[in-house]
């Protein structure tokens, strides 16, 4: 017992000092964890109220008491960036968690039984891969409306492909292991056998995907939100923020108002994309 | 190869019939009466009842839905693609007008995507581990990174607005009709849809070719005294091209959805804007017909490249 625990420790060790020597995934680990902490303590960091209008305010240049100004209803630009993090941030881990969910039981269903019920799976994951998300869940917004949780929803129903087809691999190639064998004669049941001893080998590349999806989901929220399609216009999104720049004056004579968002927005992707990358690597998982 | 051609076209018809079906079922619990958005509010209100009925009853709306469904597809598959509920324009007329430019935008924007994100893809695993190659990749993500809408907009700002070159938007101008009165209207949006593209090419191509390098068979072919170049194209690059392949056919949504968004911003007239404008009023038979086309394209266009693998590696024709 003792000895295996040292074991483990060490191979920790060593995935995390891999980690620290990709200085990019580290960037994106610390990036990723301010913009997140940020969001969550909102209410410490700006003492305005993101909804709040001010008529006498409207479009102020950055000072002191607005530190990125103020947007054409006179709401202060840094709160509702933070809080519109919150949003975007939400979305991104939401949907991700939800769709790999749902990715990884239908996977594992699919990789485990093989044979019809993997043909029908995998003929489904075909036919939504083959259809552009975009258009689907514009499909899918007209059909339950617009909202943040519908929105969610939306994204879990239309992304779980990925996941699915990676742990249906996965598993596939698992099941022709002997420990499978030894499950089986043991009498353990197949559900048993599915998700608790095959779904945990599984795990590194899910992760990696998770954290990708997250990047993925939010820029889809932030691109339906321009759009005007995403989450409703009275809540602030990162998104949401930038829809205000469809104006044309204040494209060109306030440009602030949505090239801020729109890098707050590029960072987020970037840093989470540059730490699941490192996590690739450490968890050495084949694309 | 024949056989296997028409296998997968004779696969094709049952997905396209899914997919309408489940957009058919769909579009019909959106909600909102498309009657509504045909008339304007103080005439419905002088509509009487028996009027409303008897309007719903000639655009057949009454029906239930498996007929209305049969009714669809038998005059599609006549060539009658419908009206739109909206405009009364026909759905073919409005299509042959759309769907031309997203085409071109589309196309261009593969072609573009595939030879530079194949080109820096190939020329990072050459240069393995090198400034060219640590700045290849941080493009790469950076490329993935950065929302299509908003690098419109940046370049809107930047090339039209401030430096004046391109238009802003647009396809073509008044009174010009060639195509090159349009290529300045296709810079900018073929750019921005490209780049993610790009960079995802990109980064399969590096892998899959560093994966394949490593393989025997290149050892061999070097140790035979081939040329380098013949080696790392030959030998190298067409065996890596085929797991590209794949993520090229996986990637095509990708691209439309790009498409449907950067055609907004760009406020270019193509499928894209016609599904965004016809979803906002519930214009069902526009929206049905067109993300058909949009699945029927994508499906022809995942077919002709899995037909290009085929040919580029005969196991998988043999499988």
């Amino acid at each position: 017992m003792n000895t295996k625990k040292t074991i483990k420790s060490s191979i920790a060790k060593r995935n995390i000092q891999k980690f620290y020597t990709n200085r990019l995934a580290l960037f994106g680990l610390i990036v990723v964890a301010i913009l997140i902490i940020m969001s969550l303590i909102a209410p410490f960091i700006t003492p305005h109220d993101p909804n709040y209008v001010d008529s006498y305010k409207r479009l102020q240049a950055p000072s002191s008491e607005h530190w990125l100004g103020t947007d054409n209803a006179g709401r202060d630009l840094f709160a509702r960036l933070v809080y519109g993090g919150r949003v975007s941030i939400l979305v991104g881990i939401a949907s991700a968690l939800g769709a790999s969910i749902i990715g990884v039981i239908l996977g594992c269903i699919a990789g485990y039984f093989g044979g019809k019920v993997d043909a029908i799976i995998l003929y489904f994951c075909e036919t939504f891969v083959s259809f552009p998300s975009t258009i689907l869940v514009l499909v899918m917004v007209g059909l339950v409306g617009r909202g943040l949780s519908n929105l969610i929803i939306i994204f879990c129903v239309t992304g779980w492909m990925g996941v699915a087809r990676i742990v249906r691999s996965k598993i596939m190639s698992l099941r022709e292991e002997p420990f499978v064998e030894s499950c089986i004669a043991n009498g353990i049941s197949g559900i048993s056998i599915m998700f608790r001893h095959l779904l945990p080998n599984t795990l590194g590349p899910v992760i990696v995907s998770i954290t990708l999806a997250t990047a993925d989901f939010v820029l889809e929220e932030s691109a339906l939100s321009f759009l005007g399609i995403g989450v409703p216009p009275n809540v602030a999104t990162w998104g949401n923020i930038i829809n205000s720049a469809k104006s044309l004056d204040i494209f060109q004579n306030h440009p602030m108002l949505w090239v801020v968002p729109g890098l707050m927005i590029s960072l987020f992707a970037l840093s989470v994309n540059f730490f699941g990358d490192g996590l690739r690597d450490v968890l050495d998982v084949r694309q | 190869m024949l056989g296997y051609f028409f296998k997968r076209v004779l696969l094709l018809i049952p997905k396209l019939l899914i997919i309408s079906i489940l957009i058919f079922i769909g579009l019909s619990f959106v909600p909102g009466d498309p009657i509504d958005h045909l008339i304007p509010p103080d005439q419905r209100a002088k509509l009487s009842p028996v009027q409303l009925e008897t309007l719903r009853e000639s655009l057949g709306l009454n029906e239930k839905l498996p007929v209305r469904y049969l009714r669809w597809i038998s005059g599609v598959l006549k060539g009658d693609f419908g009206y739109s509920m909206v405009s009364g324009a026909s759905i073919r007329v409005m299509i042959a007008r759309r769907l031309p430019a997203t085409l071109e935008l589309a196309f261009f924007g593969l072609v573009i995507a595939n030879i530079l994100g194949l080109t820096l893809g190939y020329i990072s695993s050459i240069k393995h581990n090198s400034i060219i190659d640590y700045t290849n990749t941080t493009l790469g993500i950076i490329g993935t990174s950065v929302p299509e809408f908003f690098l419109g907009l940046c370049c809107i700002a930047i090339f039209s607005l401030h430096l004046g070159w391109l238009p802003t938007g647009g396809r073509v101008a008044v009174g010009k009709e060639t195509f090159f009165d349009r290529i300045e209207y296709l810079v900018l949006p073929v750019l921005c849809l490209a780049i993610g593209y790009i960079a995802t090419l990109m980064r399969y191509t590096r892998g899959s070719m560093l994966d394949v390098l490593n393989k025997d068979y290149i050892k061999a072919a070097r140790s035979k005294g081939i040329s380098e170049f013949r080696v790392n194209c030959n030998h190298g690059l067409r065996n890596a091209l085929i797991p590209v392949m794949i993520i090229l056919v996986n990637r095509i949504p990708v691209l439309v959805s790009g498409a449907v968004i950067i055609e907004n911003i760009f406020n270019y007239p193509g499928m894209g804007r016609m599904i965004l404008d016809a979803i906002s009023c519930s214009d069902i038979p526009v929206v049905m017909f067109s993300t058909m086309v949009i699945a029927t394209m994508i499906l022809v266009s995942s077919l002709l490249v899995d037909m290009l693998a085929a040919l580029l590696d005969p196991r998988i024709r043999f499988n």
